[in-house]
């Protein structure tokens, strides 16, 4: 059975990662649109039922991406759901088709078959965008797309991580990490070169090109420009073990997320543990700045800072709504959960496109641009040993969900 | 604490007690001066005049003087070990012949490794090591001094995993530059399982030292040429590392062991998990996992984290003095720290075993050595360069060749302890010496 996503078309509608679907075959779902009524916790089903739905009285509200009627603001609340508003499915993997998916690059990404997409496993900058995929416990292969076409980057690296995530250095070296003899690995042309040669990166954020940081376990590393060195001791205290999954940082604050609500933020030249951090176990984080940070739990919560407290700003429903990684631009943060992918803005939570549950579907990771040129890398991880390896990637252009 | 105490009677070495099996191996007439280790001054003229015969060796068991061994002897060729003391074990009046099977393998024909070998011979000694012990390997390491060289071999068996017993062992083998001769083994039946992972090293001119299972517990051993064996201590150890002639290092997963008066004792818990140890008769290097690295800069300094450690998991260090030391990791890369900054030198290594770097030797001229589990190669002070490097293609994802130990005499005798599991199915085995003469690598 393939993979399918459809995607917003005409009318509108969020995208439904439908695993009964056929990739090649669009499959709009319309008129799915709900207006936040303020309720920090809902999600409105369609756009009938929003407005009953809605959690009301709440400070923000969740929404599905809304059909035709973009901006729809008809559910009340602070904020409106964004509409799809053009068709943009792509042609299915491995078939000519002349449509632009994105920018000039009319094929979609095809990976051969028994590759798999990891966490985070898509990053772009204004050059293009970049997927790493693995297909063993050594192999990894990069593939980048700079609008003209999905083009292969790097070799099979037979020492390349086990589980390889994607970061880079804005118009500088693409970073994979994961787990390997060398965690951190800078990708320069078809050059790979060991960077950080610790075992395992769970997350890396990239400030500058002489500044970046890096999580593992229970510690922080940090590049100087050269190499990468241990930033203060370790998070775990005794018989307290912490385990890092993300870290967002700026030129003047690190925020590193963990397990079992534990947040650490810069002060200073430390890290200190946040008190009063909502309970659930952090997977993803993202800042717009010191007053204005936001991290994602298992319990599908987005949780914010506003440079005093930490506090739940809405969450996401559903069973498998764990929020695994964030991303970010101007007014508006972009989030994945283990099966769905959406924003958040003005204090709306909007689906974009999920996948059911009950499914093998998932998605990975995103990354963007501007917040009209956002990225998301999705796999049917049933659909490995089949043609493309079920992956399948999107991009959001500020209305719509298209194939890329 | 006091972990054992070597016995110190050191003019042991006349006595038969020492003295099995030494002629059925030795037939040149060995006479390895066998117990008491580590000879003091005192006793130094005495140091080679030990078993069966006077032996010849080149250099006095330590603290020996060269003109005065040798005398009244057929010339040997084995070396002057300092040995354990009366504690030891002995392998039985058969001889150590007695303990190695009989090797029914067809002949080894002509050795072609998959990387670049010159004329095979070290010195003197043309004929490659043949290792009679057949199964599946556990150690082939290496070391040497000034006698000569050692070649430790450890093998066990698997029936379940289709490994049949009977022929399994361990043995040590020593090489004065004039030939391989067998200096202990351990029968099979004493060595069913496994050897714990056995690592070789010893004392300049002194005590051979062996860490791992033997014969029936896992310790510090020390060996005799004629096949003695005695516990040094009871301790699960990697390879010891030795400074000098009467002091040396050792650890397991809590604490650091330390060999002086010719005595192993818990010396200082381990600040992090170490995965080597280099020390000489002042300092002292630890690393390990974790951006690990700590120096003892003096006998009375402790422990103290480096600053500035490039990330990595570190596996080996080596130290060519207070502002020089060397670091090897677990992605290959080595790593310079001149006590105030850190350096990385990539060495092109595609191991993909994840260990990288497992070892570092360095020579007197500065020269550092370096192996992975499938190259070796060096820094000769302006780069690094990889001397045994397995083709890029063709390699099945089980290499074809993997290395065991690295040491050498001088950055123009340095020596490498190589397998090759496609000769395991002939005589004497897959196992191979090379020796490295400054430019060409040569088996013997």
């Amino acid at each position: 059975m393939l993979s399918f996503l459809s995607m917003l078309a005409a009318c509108g509608g969020r995208a439904s990662l439908n695993d009964d679907a056929g990739r090649s075959t669009p499959a709009p779902s319309g008129g799915t649109s709900a207006g936040a009524r303020g309720g920090s916790t809902s999600v409105a089903g369609s756009s009938a039922a929003a407005a009953a739905s809605a959690d009301v009285g709440g400070s923000a509200g969740v929404a599905d991406a809304g059909g035709g009627r973009s901006a729809d603001t008809s559910g009340g609340g602070n904020s409106g759901s964004l509409g799809g508003s053009s068709s943009g499915v792509g042609g299915a993997a491995g078939m000519p088709n002349d449509t632009p998916l994105w920018r000039s690059s009319t094929e979609p990404f095809c990976p051969p078959p028994g590759s798999v997409l990891n966490r985070n496993p898509i990053w772009s900058d204004a050059r293009g965008v970049s997927v790493v995929t693995s297909s063993s416990s050594t192999d990894s292969r990069i593939d980048s797309n700079d609008g003209s076409g999905w083009k292969r980057l790097t070799e099979d690296s037979k020492s390349g991580p086990s589980n390889p995530s994607l970061t880079g250095f804005p118009y500088g070296p693409l970073v994979e990490y994961g787990n390997s003899a060398c965690a951190i690995s800078f990708v320069e042309g078809t050059v790979n070169r060991c960077s950080g040669a610790g075992s395992r990166a769970t997350a890396v954020s990239i400030v500058d090109a002489q500044v970046a940081y890096a999580v593992y376990d229970d510690r922080v590393l940090s590049f100087n420009g050269s190499f990468w060195v241990q930033w203060g001791g370790v998070l775990s205290g005794k018989d307290d073990p912490t385990y890092t999954w993300g870290v967002w940082a700026s030129k003047d604050t690190v925020v590193v997320v963990a397990d079992a609500g534990k947040i650490f933020l810069q002060q200073g030249m430390k890290l200190q543990q946040q008190a009063a951090v909502p309970a659930g176990d952090y997977r993803a984080v993202w800042g717009f700045g010191a007053t204005d940070i936001w991290a994602g739990n298992q319990l599908g919560e987005l949780v914010h800072f506003d440079g005093k407290n930490w506090s739940v700003a809405a969450t996401l429903p559903g069973e498998c709504a764990g929020i695994r990684s964030l991303w970010g631009r101007d007014d508006t943060l972009f989030f994945t959960t283990d099966h769905a992918f959406g924003l958040w803005r003005a204090g709306v939570a909007q689906i974009l496109g999920d996948f059911s549950c009950a499914g093998s579907s998932s998605v990975m990771g995103v990354w963007g641009n501007s917040k009209k040129e956002v990225f998301f890398a999705t796999q049917v991880t049933e659909l490995i040993d089949d043609a493309c390896s079920g992956v399948e990637l999107f991009w959001f252009d500020g209305t719509a969900v298209k194939a890329l | 604490m006091v972990l054992s105490q070597r016995a110190v009677g050191l003019v042991l070495w006349a006595g038969s007690t020492f003295s099995f099996g030494c002629g059925a191996v030795h037939s040149d007439g060995p006479t390895l001066g066998a117990a008491g280790a580590r000879a003091e001054a005192g006793s130094a003229g005495s140091a080679n005049q030990g078993g069966d015969g006077v032996g010849g060796s080149p250099t006095a068991g330590h603290g020996g003087s060269a003109p005065q061994a040798g005398e009244g002897g057929a010339a040997g060729h084995a070396p002057a070990l300092g040995g354990s003391g009366g504690r030891s074990a002995t392998t039985g009046a058969g001889g150590i012949d007695a303990n190695v099977p009989v090797d029914t393998r067809p002949p080894r024909p002509t050795w072609e490794p998959p990387f670049s070998v010159g004329a095979p011979g070290w010195r003197d000694s043309s004929t490659l090591i043949c290792e009679k012990h057949v199964g599946d390997q556990e150690a082939f390491d290496v070391w040497a001094d000034s006698r000569g060289v050692f070649g430790l071999f450890a093998t066990t068996c698997n029936v379940l995993a289709g490994t049949s017993c009977g022929k399994q062992g361990v043995s040590l083998q020593f090489n004065d530059g004039k030939g391989w001769q067998l200096l202990y083994a351990l029968p099979p039946t004493a060595g069913m399982g496994s050897s714990g992972g056995m690592r070789l090293s010893g004392f300049e001119s002194g005590a051979v030292l062996l860490s791992g299972f033997l014969p029936d517990r896992i310790g510090i051993w020390s060996i005799t040429p004629g096949g003695t064996l005695g516990l040094d201590a009871a301790i699960e150890v990697g390879r010891p590392t030795t400074a000098g002639s009467n002091l040396a290092y050792a650890f397991d997963l809590e604490k650091l062991y330390r060999f002086t008066d010719d005595t192993w004792s818990e010396y200082l818990p381990l600040p992090a998990p170490t995965q080597d140890v280099w020390a000489d008769q002042d300092r002292v290097w630890l690393v390990g996992g974790n951006q690990a690295v700590f120096e003892k800069a003096t006998a009375d300094a402790a422990f103290t984290a480096v600053p500035g450690v490039p990330a990595g998991e570190y596996t080996a260090v080596w130290s060519f003095g207070v502002k020089d030391t060397w670091f090897g990791n677990s992605a290959g890369q080595l790593l310079h720290y001149d006590g105030s900054t850190w350096k990385v030198f990539e060495t092109g290594s595609k191991d993909v075993s994840g260990s990288g770097i497992r070892q570092l030797w360095g020579s007197s001229d500065g020269q550092l050595f370096f192996r992975t589990s499938i190259e070796m190669g060096r820094f000769d002070g302006n780069q690094v360069e990889l001397l045994l490097a397995l083709p890029d293609s063709g390699e099945p994802s089980v290499p074809r060749v993997t290395t065991g130990g690295l040491w050498g005499l001088s950055s123009t005798e340095v020596f490498l302890a190589v397998s090759d599991r496609q000769f395991n199915k002939y005589a004497c085995g897959g196992q191979f010496m090379l020796f490295f003469d400054g430019k060409t690598l040569h088996a013997f």
